[in-house]
């Protein structure tokens, strides 16, 4: 599975979707990103550090004190701002991949969310094929 | 209402170093060259490409196109501005046009010396309005063109206490419990006791880790932001502006459906 042609497709289907990338949070790096430009470096480490303070950090972890039925993992997180959603998604099947999507603040979230978890989980499900930047 | 003491001790701590982290967006009570630093530090905020509005209580607008941190390029028409700048409107703007760069200072400098108070808003830019991704000027190639430094200064266009009280009354239908926070006091709660009695118990915790993660998280102070954990679960959600706070509680497979009048009320709130 090309994963550049996943989050191309991703964005296709999420249309306020401004950028999507593929990130392994645990080595903290991005390994692919689609955008409709170049992403600078220092913007994409700047992603892989916002999806560890969403999904792996002390804040995470206090947030899952207030599940009864929690696993003590995050799985999904938005961050609604009025310029932008920023959402968070850990793959299920290999905790230490996630997406991170830097949407429209008008998003249809539960439709994004839906559509950005099934990417997901096929992406961790495949052989992952890395591509390139730019879509 | 429950006994919050401890919480609110925690909280008057957290409350002051909220006060010195703050950060403002609005342009506004400057010299020309402070608002024009302000505007430089906007531009050195945006990553995607977006246009950034400039509107002044004249009614002066000025638009221009931000990406990767780049200003790349000014939208006509420029307000009050001379020929030579005008003839720059719509050009996609390069690092090294001293000339260019020296005319759009001058341009800006004059329009901030004119108005003084700005609200600042962003939106996607038009297909007609993108660049190409290696065209415009880094944020520190224009402070050093137009020797301003990087700085933040102003008010927030959005009432955060009536924000939150909005939220609040809306959000009853997906909420199991809630406590607000205004400065360093609990001022409202919902919930069964030993629901609201469970929030209380972390809300210090979640607001401490919160407020040391809010610039990683893309989270400007001065402006609202919701945070949300859990999805198709139950969930929790921690609602910011400012002073105003709230943490609050969601049924199962209610959290979407919250984060959604959150989204309503802040769109309202923007036009």
């Amino acid at each position: 599975m090309d994963v550049t042609e996943e989050l191309k497709r991703l964005r296709q289907q999420v249309t306020e979707c401004d950028l999507a990338a593929f990130a392994d949070i645990g080595a903290s790096m991005v390994l692919s990103v689609a955008h409709d430009g170049q992403v600078a470096q220092e913007d994409m480490d700047a992603l892989v550090q916002a999806a560890k303070a969403a999904l792996d950090s002390d804040l995470a972890t206090d947030a899952a004190k207030l599940f009864d039925d929690n696993d003590g993992q995050q799985t999904t997180v938005t961050v609604s701002t009025p310029d932008e959603v920023r959402l968070f998604l850990r793959s299920a099947a290999r905790p230490a991949e996630a997406l991170v999507l830097l949407c429209r603040a008008d998003i249809d979230l539960a439709a994004a969310i839906h559509t950005a978890r099934e990417v997901l989980e096929q992406i961790a499900a495949s052989n992952v094929d890395v591509g390139g930047e730019g879509a | 209402m429950s006994d919050f003491s401890r919480l609110e001790e925690k909280l008057a701590k957290l409350a002051e170093r909220e006060k010195s982290d703050r950060q403002i967006r609005r342009l506004t009570g400057g010299s020309g060259d402070v608002l024009l630093a302000r505007f430089v530090s906007e531009v050195d905020e945006i990553i995607l490409p977006r246009k950034l509005t400039l509107t002044s209580e004249s009614g002066a607008v000025l638009n221009v196109i931000v990406a990767s941190r780049r200003l790349q390029a000014v939208l006509a028409p420029l307000p009050n501005a001379a020929a030579a700048a005008e003839a720059l409107a719509g050009q996609a703007l390069a690092a090294g046009d001293e000339d260019a760069l020296e005319t759009l200072g001058g341009a800006l400098r004059s329009l901030f010396e004119h108005d003084a108070n700005f609200k600042v808003s962003t939106s996607r830019p038009d297909a007609s309005q993108t660049f190409p991704a290696e065209s415009g000027v880094p944020s520190g190639a224009l402070a050093r063109s137009w020797d301003v430094s990087l700085d933040a200064a102003g008010d927030s266009d959005f009432d955060g206490a009536a924000l939150l009280s909005d939220f609040l009354d809306q959000v009853g239908a997906e909420a199991t419990a809630w406590l607000r926070i205004d400065a360093e006091d609990v001022t409202g709660q919902h919930g069964s006791d030993a629901d609201v009695e469970r929030l209380s118990a972390v809300l210090g915790e979640i607001l401490d880790s919160y407020l040391g993660k809010q610039a990683v998280l893309g989270v400007d102070p001065s402006a609202p932001a919701l945070v949300s954990y859990g999805a198709d679960q139950a969930g929790v959600l921690l609602a910011d502006h400012g002073a105003a706070k709230a943490i609050i509680l969601v049924a199962s497979g209610q959290t979407q459906a919250a984060m959604a009048r959150w989204q309503n009320i802040l769109v309202t709130a923007k036009h």
